[in-house]
C-alpha cells in the first residue's frame, strides 16, 4: 500500500448467487491504481472485470454479494466499511463511473442538462443559474453545445451521448473514473473521438483512471498499466509497454497472439482453443491450466498466487515463480 | 412530443370510432327481430291500433332510410340532440333524462377514477420499495383478490357493512328522497356527498387492483433498468430515485391503462347504480334496456359511446404529451 | 464465428420449442408456490362442480324450509327469500359458472387467436379492417352492449355464452397481434417462408408456438373476465334462473332483499367462491408468465 495509490483493492471476493451454485465472479483480487495513472483492466467477456469496477463503488447487487475484502481509497478509507449515508456521500464526489452503453445509463424521459445537473444536486446545494452554468460548461468541456442541455437523451446520436455520460462523469470532479467498455457499442470512428476525448481529459483534470476494457488495442495506446484479468482472477499486471512487449503469463501471451493475424496479413487467425472455466465451479489448481501449452504437474494441483518476478510487474503463474 | 398531425390523425380516428358506433347503434334495434315498437307493445300487450299509433308516432312507419336520414339529422346535427320521446318515462324526451342523470355518473365517475388511480399507483410504488416484506405480499394479495371480485359484490358487501350494520352511510338515491333544494346549496351538496360515498367506495375497491399490480411491476421492471444504478452511483438519495427516476418512468404505461379501462369503469357504474338505486346513466340505462324502451336506449348508447371516446381520445393525447419518448 | 445457415436456424429453435413440452410446463406450474395453490384450489371447484349432485343436501330449486333462514346444521347457508338451500344453490352454481367461464375462455381464445394472427401475418388492408372492427369493439361500452344483447336474445346459458365471447375476444386479439408481429420479423420465420413452408403452416407450427405462453397467460385471465362478466350480466338480472350460477344467486339476494333480513350468508358465500376461482386462476396466471419469461429469454 504505497501513498501513491488513489485506491488498494485487497483480496476482493464478489459472489453471486444463481441456481445452480455460487459463482465466484472475482475471487480474491488484489489490484492498484495509482494517482494520476490510467490502468487498464482487460480481459474477455465473463472474467469478472465489470464487476470489479462496480465493486470498487459498492454497486452490487443481489443476488451477488461482496463477500470479502478490502477497497483502500487514498491510502484512508475503506469504503466497503463506509456507512450508506457517508457511501452516498462519497459517490460520484471521490470516485466516479462510465457505465457500458450510454444510452440505458441515462434516464430516457429526462433531459440529459437535468441528469447532469442530478449529479452535482446530490451533494451540493448550486442555485438554478449557478447549476445551468456548471453544466453549460460540463458539455462544453465534452464538445457537446450547452443548448442541447435541454434536449432528451434519444436526441442526441450515440457518440454524443458517450460524450454526456462523461460529462456527467466529471460533474464533481472526481479522483478517480472507472470507466467500463465506454467505446465497446460505437463504431470505430466515434471510438477513436471517444478515446481522445477521455485521454484530453485525463491529462487536463489529471484523473486516475481505471478502464475497463477487452480490446487490448485500444489500452496499448493510452494506459499506463495493464492487469489482466482470467475467470475471477488477475493473471498478470505490468506497465502497457513491457506487457505487450514481453507477456509473462501464457494467457496474456495468447491473446497478444490472437491480434497478431490482423495485423499481419497472410497470418492465419488464431485464438485459444478452449472455454473459460465455469465460475460456479472452478477446478482445482491453476484455472487456465485446460488451456494452457505450457502446463506442468504444479498447475494441476496448486493455484498460482500473484508475485512480482520484477520490478512493476506481477503473474500469477508457476511457470514464471519458480 | 406533441404535433398537429398527431392531435389530428387521433382526433379523426376518435371521430371515426363515433361515427361508427352512432350507425351502430341505430342499426342494432332494428336487426333484431320486429320493429323497436313490436318488441314493446307484445310485452306491455297494447292493441293493434294502438301500436300503429305508437309506430307513427315515433316515426317508425317510415322506409328504413328516411328513419337513418332523420335519425342522423335529429342526433348529429342538431343540438341539443333530439332521440325522441322515452317509451318508459312519456311524455319526458330523452334529452331530459340523460341530463339529469349523467351529471350524477360522472361524478361518481370522475371521482372514483382520481381516487382509483391515486390509490393504485401510490399502492404499487409501496409495494414496489418494500418488496419482499409482509407488507408488499399483504398488498399483492389483496390486489389479487381484488380482481377477482364482482363490482356489485363489493357493492352488497359495502351496504351490509356500513350501510344495514353499522347504519353509517345511506345506501339508496343520490339524495335524500324527502329533501327539496333550490339549486347547488351546501346542504344539497352535502347530501349529494353523503349519498355518494358508498358508491365512489365500491367503485374505487373494485378498481384499484389492477393498477397496483401493472404500477409494480413497471416499478420493478424500472428499477432494474441501467439508469437506476446510474442515478445510485451518482449518490442520489433512495427516496428521490424511488420518486423521480423510477416512479415517473413507472407511471406512463398505467395510463394506457387508465386509456382501457374507461370502458371498464362504466360497465362498473352500471353495477353499483343499480345496487345503489343511484340515479345515474347506468341505472337509466339498465331500465331501458329491460323496459325495452328505444328512444332511450339509443340515447343512452350515444352518451356513454361519446363519454368512452372523448375520454380516450384525452388520455391518449395526454400520455403522448408526458412521455417524451413519443413522437409523431 | 460462423454465420448460421437458415435451415440450421429453423431447426434450432423448432428444437428448442420442443423443449416447451407440456410436461415439463405443467411440472413448472406445480413447483411454483402460487401455482401449486392455484392449481389446487382449481382441482377444489371443479370437483365440486363434478360432485354437486351428490353434495348437494336439497334440490336447488325446490321450497324445503322456511325462507330467509340463518345458517343452521341443516341450512349450512341458510335458506333464500322463498324457502330454497342456499348451499345447494352455491354447489349447483358452481357447475354453471365454471361451464360458462371455460367455454367462453375457449371461443375468446381461438376467435382472438385467428383475428390476431390473420391481422398481424398478413397485414396490409386486412390487419386494416380486422383492427378497426376490433378497436371499435373495444370502444364500444361492454357491459351496456351485452346487457342489451342479452335482453333481446332472450335468458339463456348460451346466449350469455355468446354474448361474453363476442366482446371477449378484441382484448385476446390485439395481444395476439402485437406479439405475432414482434415474432413474424424474426430471423426463423424468414427462414422458413424460404425454405417454402405455407402460410399456415407457418403461423401453426412456427409462430404460434413462440406466442403460446402469453396466448395462456391471457386466455387464463380471461377465464375470470368471462366469469366476473357471466356474474354481472346474471346478477342483473339476466341470466337463466333454471340454471343457477353464483351471480344468479346473488340477483335473487338482491330481488329477494337479503340486504334488509340479515342474510349475510347468502351474500358472502357465491361471492366468496366467485372470488375465489379468480385468485386461483390469476395464481396459476402468474406462475405461467412468471415460468415463460425467462424461458422466453434464454432462446
Amino acid at each position: 500500500m504505497s501513498s501513491a495509490s488513489i485506491v488498494d483493492v485487497l483480496n476482493l471476493r464478489v459472489s453471486f448467487w444463481a441456481r445452480r451454485g455460487e459463482v465466484k465472479a472475482v475471487d480474491d483480487v488484489s489490484l492498484q491504481v495509482n494517482k494520476g495513472e490510467i490502468m487498464g483492466l482487460a480481459g474477455e467477456s465473463g472474467c469478472g472485470k465489470s464487476t470489479t469496477g462496480l465493486a470498487l463503488m459498492r454497486l452490487i447487487k443481489p443476488p451477488g454479494k461482496i463477500r470479502d475484502g478490502r477497497i483502500i481509497f487514498d491510502g484512508g478509507t475503506d469504503i466497503l466499511s463506509l456507512s450508506e449515508e457517508e457511501l452516498r456521500s462519497f459517490r460520484w464526489r471521490k470516485i466516479s463511473m462510465v457505465f457500458q452503453g450510454a444510452m440505458n445509463s441515462l434516464n430516457p424521459v429526462m433531459t440529459v442538462g437535468s441528469q447532469i445537473a442530478e449529479a452535482i444536486s446530490a451533494h451540493e446545494s448550486v442555485d438554478a443559474k449557478g447549476m445551468q452554468e456548471r453544466v453549460a460548461k460540463l458539455l462544453e468541456q465534452v464538445g457537446i453545445d450547452a443548448a442541447r442541455s435541454k434536449d432528451y437523451p434519444h436526441e442526441f446520436s450515440g457518440g454524443m451521448r458517450q460524450r454526456a455520460v462523461i460529462a456527467m462523469a466529471l460533474a464533481l470532479n472526481p479522483e478517480l473514473l472507472i470507466a467500463d467498455e465506454p467505446t465497446t457499442a460505437l463504431d470505430v470512428v466515434v471510438q477513436r473521438q471517444i478515446l481522445d476525448l477521455m485521454i484530453d481529459m485525463q491529462k487536463r483534470l489529471n484523473l486516475s483512471m481505471m478502464f475497463i476494457t477487452h480490446d487490448l488495442v485500444a489500452l496499448s495506446e493510452f494506459s499506463d498499466k495493464v492487469s489482466i484479468m482470467y475467470a475471477g482472477r488477475i493473471a498478470e499486471v505490468a506497465p502497457t509497454s513491457e506487457l505487450y512487449e514481453s507477456p509473462l503469463h501464457p494467457y496474456t501471451q495468447g491473446l497478444l497472439e490472437s491480434l497478431q493475424g490482423i495485423a499481419t496479413p497472410g497470418k492465419k487467425l488464431w485464438s485459444i482453443p478452449g472455454a473459460p472455466p465455469d465460475l460456479a465451479a472452478v477446478p482445482k489448481g491453476c484455472r487456465f491450466r485446460p488451456r494452457c501449452r505450457y502446463a506442468f504437474d504444479r498447475c494441476v494441483v496448486e493455484e498460482p498466487e500473484l508475485s512480482s518476478p520484477k520490478e512493476g510487474r506481477s503473474v500469477a503463474c508457476h511457470l514464471v515463480n519458480k | 412530443m406533441i404535433t398537429a398531425r398527431y392531435l389530428i390523425k387521433r382526433t379523426f380516428n376518435a371521430l371515426a370510432a363515433f361515427v361508427i358506433a352512432v350507425v351502430f347503434i341505430f342499426i342494432i334495434p332494428r336487426l333484431m327481430p320486429g320493429s323497436p315498437t313490436d318488441q314493446f307493445a307484445s310485452q306491455y300487450r297494447l292493441p293493434a291500433p294502438v301500436v300503429a299509433e305508437l309506430k307513427t308516432r315515433f316515426g317508425l312507419d317510415k322506409p328504413i332510410e328516411t328513419q337513418f336520414v332523420l335519425y342522423v339529422k335529429n342526433v348529429l346535427l342538431t343540438f341539443p340532440p333530439d332521440f325522441g320521446l322515452s317509451y318508459n318515462f312519456y311524455p319526458a324526451t330523452v334529452w331530459s333524462l340523460l341530463v339529469y342523470a349523467l351529471p350524477w355518473t360522472i361524478f361518481l365517475l370522475g371521482v372514483s377514477s382520481i381516487l382509483t388511480a391515486i390509490l393504485g399507483v401510490a399502492l404499487g410504488m409501496i409495494s414496489a420499495w418494500y418488496r419482499g416484506s409482509k407488507l408488499e405480499a399483504f398488498i399483492s394479495s389483496s390486489s389479487m383478490f381484488m380482481l377477482s371480485v364482482p363490482f356489485f359484490w363489493v357493492a352488497m358487501i359495502l351496504v351490509l357493512i356500513f350501510g344495514v350494520f353499522l347504519r353509517w352511510f345511506p345506501f339508496s338515491g343520490a339524495v335524500s328522497p324527502s329533501a327539496v333544494y333550490r339549486g347547488f346549496s351546501i346542504s344539497f351538496l352535502l347530501d349529494a356527498l353523503y349519498h355518494a360515498i358508498l358508491p365512489i367506495l365500491t367503485l374505487t375497491i373494485g378498481s384499484f387492483a389492477s393498477y397496483t399490480l401493472i404500477m409494480k411491476d413497471n416499478m420493478m421492471a424500472t428499477l432494474s433498468e441501467d439508469y437506476i444504478l446510474t442515478a445510485e452511483a451518482k449518490g442520489v438519495r433512495k427516496e428521490d430515485i424511488m420518486v423521480k427516476h423510477a416512479a415517473r418512468n413507472a407511471v406512463l404505461p398505467v395510463m394506457t391503462l387508465f386509456v382501457l379501462r374507461v370502458g371498464f369503469m362504466v360497465g362498473g357504474s352500471i353495477l353499483t347504480e343499480t345496487v345503489f338505486s343511484y340515479p345515474g346513466i347506468g341505472l337509466l340505462l339498465y331500465n331501458a334496456v329491460t323496459g325495452l324502451d328505444y328512444p332511450l336506449i339509443q340515447g343512452a348508447f350515444f352518451v356513454l359511446a361519446f363519454t368512452v371516446i372523448l375520454s380516450t381520445l384525452v388520455a391518449d393525447v395526454l400520455y403522448t404529451i408526458l412521455d417524451p419518448r413519443i413522437r409523431y | 464465428m460462423a454465420v448460421k445457415m437458415p435451415s440450421e436456424t429453423t431447426r434450432n429453435s423448432a428444437r428448442a420449442k420442443s423443449e416447451f413440452g407440456i410436461t415439463a410446463f405443467a411440472m413448472d406450474v406445480w413447483k411454483h408456490r402460487r401455482g401449486r395453490i392455484g392449481v389446487v384450489m382449481v382441482a377444489f371447484f371443479l370437483s365440486i362442480a363434478l360432485l354437486a349432485p351428490w353434495l348437494s343436501p336439497y334440490n336447488p330449486y325446490s321450497f324445503v324450509a322456511r325462507p330467509y333462514l340463518q345458517p343452521t346444521i341443516e341450512h349450512l347457508l341458510g335458506t333464500d327469500g322463498i324457502g330454497r338451500d342456499l348451499l345447494s344453490q352455491v354447489l349447483w352454481g358452481t357447475r354453471i359458472s365454471l361451464l360458462i367461464g371455460f367455454i367462453v375462455a375457449i371461443s375468446v381464445i381461438i376467435i382472438g387467436v385467428s383475428v390476431g394472427l390473420a391481422a398481424a401475418y398478413y397485414g396490409g388492408l386486412m390487419d386494416e379492417l380486422l383492427m378497426r372492427f376490433t378497436d371499435e369493439l373495444m370502444v364500444l361500452p361492454g357491459l351496456p352492449l351485452m346487457i342489451w344483447m342479452a335482453t333481446m336474445l332472450g335468458q339463456s346459458m348460451w346466449n350469455t355464452i355468446l354474448v361474453l365471447a363476442i366482446f371477449g375476444w378484441p382484448s385476446m386479439a390485439r395481444m395476439v397481434r402485437s406479439e405475432t408481429l414482434s415474432v413474424k420479423n424474426r430471423p426463423f420465420v424468414d427462414a422458413a417462408r424460404v425454405s417454402g413452408a405455407s402460410d399456415i403452416r407457418i403461423m401453426a407450427q412456427i409462430i404460434l408456438p413462440n406466442i403460446a405462453p402469453l396466448i395462456v397467460a391471457n386466455g387464463i385471465l380471461s377465464i375470470i373476465s368471462a366469469i366476473l362478466g357471466e356474474a354481472s350480466l346474471s346478477f342483473l338480472g339476466l341470466g337463466d334462473p333454471f340454471n343457477m350460477s353464483w351471480g344468479t344467486v346473488l340477483y335473487f339476494a338482491q330481488i329477494e332483499g337479503a340486504l334488509y333480513n340479515n342474510g349475510w350468508a347468502w351474500i358472502l358465500a357465491p361471492g366468496l367462491s366467485i372470488a375465489a376461482i379468480g385468485l386461483a386462476i390469476t395464481f396459476i396466471g402468474s406462475a405461467i408468465t412468471d415460468i415463460a419469461n425467462p424461458r422466453l429469454r434464454s432462446t
